[in-house]
């Protein structure tokens, strides 16, 4: 049995659906696609498919990457042809090689995200925005306020201090369109720590003292990385 | 009109609910150029979606050239108020069109704590509730599903009420309204007139009880349309696999039940019409579980050739098979060892009362025995968790019989602690529910008086105190959500008005207890001059005319009031295909592939 890395997009009206329906519609597409994969152990088998990263409910994603089990190898090009014939619209197969079986696995190499960000704002011009931008960058410390996990038992949530500034490897101004802010972000992702492009958003508009930004945004996340360090490779590289 | 919601849908709760681009969804260009029926569910998505007459009605009318069916639920609190906030109109699925762009819209009436939310989603739709209120630009409201054999509470609502089976009535609907505007002869009028005498159909503004109204029925179901695919949400619904059925009407005569009643005769699917609808339904939606649907599965004549079946071509693709409805009598071993194969599954049963004497009134023809066999069975296949259901306030139930479901649950404990402990499984837990009995029409107990909310509380106070147990959970309903069901279960044209007086105090998803509101509910009858407790709690003789007299079901007043009689001597009938008890259907029907 070998594993199929794969490479695949969910963009447009697909982006409404949170990540465990997600891995219902691989479990079922993969079904009518007629093509053979594994199934767990246990009293109710399962395939075997494990995901990159959880993308949030809303986020549109041109890089997102999981790992199918098969039962028999067919070749890439077949089950992309055979997978994208019966895919719900916005979500295709862009890419995938077999690896080998010990492989690490993709929750484990991921370490970066980057991101197009789209924000609602009609007063800024693009000096202002690249000056913010700029002076915030230089700021050694970034503070946002995080939930921590629910203890057994806790009634109210409790919050504790977290400085962003190490999560954030770029953070560039692109253009203003119709009177939205396009940014391009790269992130921290995976077990070194994690931010969501919409914290990052917030810290930086209380940074600005405005609000609104996210009235009526739009979030694309680009790729997945693994290293950090240039040179960047995405997930299949 | 459009309505514009992709502003709106990152602020509620599982916008995939709204979404309407689900695997298997149609949609036509040019939306306009149709007949256009919205299918209407009132209730959320989650339910809606859940409902198999809507996958066949759905595909069956979009099959069609000349129509463009979409759907339409309740939306959930969040999105109600961002949709009043912003002044936008409900909405259907596929198209975001707004109702009143239909030229139908098609409420099901599944059960009567839905009927607020009909009004709720009218009134979000900017569409009058009173048929007589609505103008030739307005969409025509048409009302069907089981609650359609009492339409009288939602008359004044409905331009056309369809009684019985609806696949043929409605295309035949919708045929003579298409042609009607093609020659461009339409008024609403002519229209209501001209289908008025079409088997099935009921027209209120026309028909005020004079005229017999006949059920339809599809005659031979391996000719009646069945959908190749179904609509697969993305979202976990109540329902969330493939459910085929296997056969329409019951064979059994349970004197309280209605389905039991109104879907008659038996009319089975034949094996290899199913077993082709389940290959083209599981290759087409990828589920990974496929369910038997009918009202008491183990009654179809080949059961265990058609498990057998699918457990056999479904094994390698780990899909599993559901059996709900499965009858203690003919419950088979063998049967629930080959289903296990592949996936575990709970078991259910529904010995509906506590003694045999009751069980013999309501003609559930179920024996402790058999009960308690079954229950041993399944604790040595390693069942550890069964759920049983009951009903409390039947005819002629005392406290004897209420004392009697906690016996038989002991007695089910019993048969457990018999197996010795290394053969059985640990952690046995027993889940018991009881419902409420509520007299429904058109059957045995048409005529009967309901327990009072008094009563309810002091049985399920008697239950709550017996069954409490470590191995034991009991459920049971809220009783005056049975009241209010009871009234409109019964009810009569005089209670349109109090669901608009109800629905405008705040009244909706009256079926979640979250929602419901019981002290709106008597206000609003207090308010409209209803005196609720005749409706439910007051026995009816059967002289007394009945505000469904004239819905015909096919089942004879006669052989329901024999039905009744029998009952009260505690004796029971037969299933049909033991012997003919007369009920009347088989008067003018011929089932090609049934029991009649």
């Amino acid at each position: 049995m070998s594993v199929l890395r794969v490479k695949f997009k969910k963009a447009g009206d697909i982006r409404y659906i949170s990540h465990l329906d997600m891995m219902r519609l691989f479990h079922r597409s993969l079904r009518r696609a007629k093509i053979p994969i594994a199934y767990s152990q246990g009293f109710n088998p399962h395939p075997v498919i494990s995901f990159a990263t959880a993308l949030s409910l809303g986020t549109e994603s041109f890089g997102e990457y999981c790992d199918i089990k098969m039962e028999e190898d067919l070749s890439f090009e077949l089950i992309q042809e055979r997978l994208n014939s019966v895919l719900p619209g916005g979500i295709e197969i862009l890419d995938g090689k077999y690896i080998a079986d010990k492989e690490p696995s993709l929750m484990s190499i991921v370490e970066a995200s980057s991101y197009r960000v789209i924000i609602y704002q009609s007063d800024f011009t693009e000096k202002m925005m690249n000056d913010y931008l700029e002076s915030f960058m230089t700021e050694e410390e970034l503070i946002i306020e995080r939930k921590k996990k629910k203890k057994k038992r806790q009634r109210y949530p409790e919050f504790k201090e977290v400085n962003i500034k190490p999560l954030i490897l770029s953070l560039e101004f692109e253009a203003i369109e119709d009177s939205r802010i396009v940014l391009n972000t790269t992130l921290i992702t995976g077990s070194k720590g994690n931010l969501k492009p919409e914290d990052l958003v917030k810290c930086f508009e209380s940074y600005i003292g405005i609000s609104g930004f996210l009235r009526d945004h739009r979030i694309q996340r680009i790729d997945l990385f693994q290293n950090i360090n240039a040179p960047k490779r995405n997930l299949l590289e | 009109m459009k309505v514009k919601i992709d502003d709106l849908l990152m602020h509620v709760e599982k916008p995939a609910r709204y979404l309407g681009n689900e695997m298997n969804v149609v949609n036509k260009s040019n939306p306009e150029e149709y007949i256009r029926f919205a299918f209407a569910f009132p209730d959320t998505y989650e339910i809606g979606m859940s409902h198999l007459g809507m996958q066949i009605l759905y595909h069956m009318l979009n099959d069609d050239s000349d129509i463009f069916c979409e759907r339409v639920f309740a939306p959930n609190d969040d999105m109600e108020k961002l949709l009043r906030d912003n002044e936008r109109p409900l909405f259907a699925l596929e198209t975001k069109s707004e109702l009143k762009d239909f030229d139908f819209i098609g409420f099901t009436l599944q059960y009567e704590l839905s009927y607020t939310n009909i009004l709720n989603m009218l009134n979000l739709g900017d569409v009058p509730f009173y048929a007589k209120d609505r103008t030739e630009e307005d969409p025509l409201i048409i009302l069907g599903g089981p609650c359609a054999f009492n339409p009288e509470p939602l008359a004044d609502f409905a331009d056309i009420v369809v009684v019985g089976e609806g696949e043929d009535v409605i295309l035949e609907i919708l045929k003579a309204y298409g042609t009607l505007k093609e020659k461009e002869f339409y008024t609403k009028e002519k229209f209501l007139h001209e289908i008025q005498d079409i088997l099935g159909v009921y027209v209120p503004s026309l028909n005020h009880g004079e005229k017999l109204v006949k059920k339809r029925i599809m005659e031979d179901l391996d000719c009646s349309y069945f959908p190749k695919k179904i609509l697969v949400p993305y979202i976990d619904v109540v329902h969330n696999r493939v459910v085929m059925e296997i056969f329409r009407g019951c064979l059994r005569g349970c004197r309280f039940c209605q389905a039991g009643m109104i879907y008659r005769p038996v009319r089975e699917r034949s094996i290899e019409s199913l077993k082709a609808i389940a290959k083209d339904l599981l290759d087409n939606t990828g589920y990974e579980e496929i369910s038997l649907s009918s009202l008491s599965t183990s009654d179809y004549t080949e059961i265990e050739e058609l498990i057998r079946h699918l457990i056999e071509i479904n094994q390698e693709n780990h899909i599993g098979v559901s059996l709900p409805s499965l009858r203690l009598d003919n419950f088979s071993k063998e049967l629930v060892e080959e289903i296990q194969k592949v996936r575990k599954t709970g078991l259910t049963f529904a010995p509906e009362a506590g003694t045999q004497r009751l069980r013999d009134v309501i003609n559930k023809n179920v024996e402790e025995k058999d009960l308690l066999k079954t229950a041993k069975e399944a604790f040595q296949m390693g069942y550890n968790t069964i759920k049983l259901y009951f009903m409390i306030g039947l005819p002629t139930e005392t406290d004897e019989d209420i004392l009697g479901i906690s016996e038989l649950v002991y007695k089910v404990i019993d048969e457990y602690h018999d197996i010795p402990k290394p053969e059985r499984p640990k952690g046995l837990k027993i889940t018991v529910s009881t419902s409420t009995f509520v007299p429904k029409p058109h059957t045995p107990f048409q005529w009967e008086a309901q327990i009072s909310l008094e009563e309810i509380h002091r049985r399920q106070k008697i239950l709550k105190e017996k069954l409490n147990h470590r191995y034991i959970k009991y459920n049971y309903h809220d009783g005056k959500t049975s009241i209010i069901e009871g009234v409109l279960a019964r009810g009569d044209r005089n209670l349109s008005k109090v669901l608009v007086t109800a629905y405008e105090s705040g009244c909706k998803f009256d079926g979640w207890d979250d929602h419901f509101q019981y002290h709106k509910w008597i206000q609003a009858f207090e308010k409209e001059g209803i005196a609720y407790k005749d409706y439910c709690e007051k026995k009816r003789s059967f002289e007394e005319p009945l505000p469904w007299d004239f819905i015909d079901s096919g089942v004879r007043k006669e052989y329901l009031v024999k039905e009744m009689q029998r009952a009260k001597d505690g004796i029971i009938t037969e299933d049909c295909r033991t012997s003919c008890s007369g009920c009347g259907i088989s008067h003018d029907f011929r089932s090609k592939r049934g029991v009649c």
